[in-house]
């Protein structure tokens, strides 16, 4: 009788994939940022490692302990340096975890997920705007790329200089002066340090550190409010680093299955799924649906235990 | 056929990895943090 209780236990206990994830997330938003203890602390002596990961963390930010794969290869290319590493980066993480990392590592994604979970309410848009949308991040990478790359290519050739000028302080990278964790990590706690001594607030010109300050808050708030109004709203229409993550999401050896026998076709993984994904729609031996995070909301929701890793 | 892809694209990575590490890459990321310029 005991072991029938003792086993009755053991299939009804359901491991708490969300508060795992977001104990992860918490660690990984602190490890990311750690070198801004150095600050509090200065007797500690943690140094800048130069490993790219695929989320956003801002290479611009001095709190930044690992910077972000496309802030990387955006640099490397405007110097113009062949981005070997990060690609390397991209090509191993991407095949085996695809984009694992955006659900669990990403602080951005972290500070979305607070704000999904103080909302409450996974609030869906309609299939049509969803799919449309869902193009944005793939056109702000391609837009990364070429002016990267284009201008890779006129220094490289020794032609690029006026280009370089006429890109001004997006010649680095397009997104990289404006992007929200520059602004959140690197802008804001500069202003809140040195304010009109930091020289961020300058209005001399279109091009002036004051513009460009002002559009990476306007796209902060952007963020802000999007996170607010639709679940994970970055990672899923803006970010480009997602979008680089997703192309090899498709084949990546870490993916989920559906067991077909258990699946009662409730629908609670799809209305819990914060990237709107159709799972009952997805083949069941397994599926890497490419805007998938392997958040795993989705095998916590699953009431019958159907939803699971699979690996490869 | 996805399998083979991925088989494929972890090589390619690897190889690059390896590439990066013989050119000493590493030590040029290391210089990239702060960039002066940016806001």
């Amino acid at each position: 009788m005991a072991s029938e209780q003792k086993a009755a236990k053991i299939q009804s206990f359901k491991f708490p994939y969300s508060l795992f994830r977001n104990l992860i997330q918490f660690l990984a938003f602190f490890a990311l940022n750690l070198l801004a203890f150095r600050f509090v602390y200065p007797f500690i002596e943690i140094n800048f490692i130069p490993v790219p990961v695929p989320v956003l963390s801002s290479l611009n930010s001095s709190y930044t302990l690992l910077g972000g794969v496309l802030d990387y290869f955006q640099v490397m290319l405007s110097h113009p340096l062949f981005p070997i590493i990060p690609l390397a980066i991209i090509l191993v993480i991407g095949s085996v975890f695809g984009r694992f990392l955006c659900g669990w590592v990403c602080p951005m994604g972290f500070i979305q997920d607070l704000i999904l979970k103080m909302k409450g309410v996974t609030t869906k848009v309609s299939l049509r705007k969803h799919v449309s949308l869902i193009r944005v991040k793939y056109f702000v990478l391609s837009l990364i790329v070429f002016f990267s790359s284009t201008l890779a290519l006129s220094l490289f050739l020794q032609a690029g200089s006026g280009y370089e000028d006429a890109l001004g302080p997006f010649a680095e990278g397009i997104l990289l002066p404006i992007a929200p964790e520059t602004t959140l990590f690197n802008t804001i706690p500069r202003l809140v340090q040195a304010g009109m001594e930091s020289g961020l607030l300058n209005f001399t010109s279109l091009t002036s550190s004051g513009y460009i300050v002002l559009l990476g808050l306007v796209l902060l708030a952007i963020f802000f409010v999007g996170a607010y109004m639709v679940p994970w709203f970055w990672c899923r229409y803006v970010c480009p680093t997602g979008a680089l993550m997703a192309i090899p999401m498709r084949f990546s050896f870490l993916g989920l299955k559906r067991d077909p026998s258990k699946c009662t076709k409730c629908g609670d993984c799809v209305e819990i799924c914060p990237m709107q994904i159709r799972i009952l729609d997805l083949p069941w031996e397994k599926f890497n649906d490419p805007e998938c995070t392997l958040c795993l909301e989705c095998v916590g929701a699953c009431s019958s235990g159907a939803l699971a890793t699979k690996m490869p | 056929m996805r399998k083979i892809i991925a088989s494929l694209c972890l090589t390619a990575g690897l190889l690059m990895l390896v590439l990066g590490l013989y050119v000493d890459q590493f030590s040029y990321l290391k210089m990239l943090t702060g960039i002066p310029g940016t806001p």
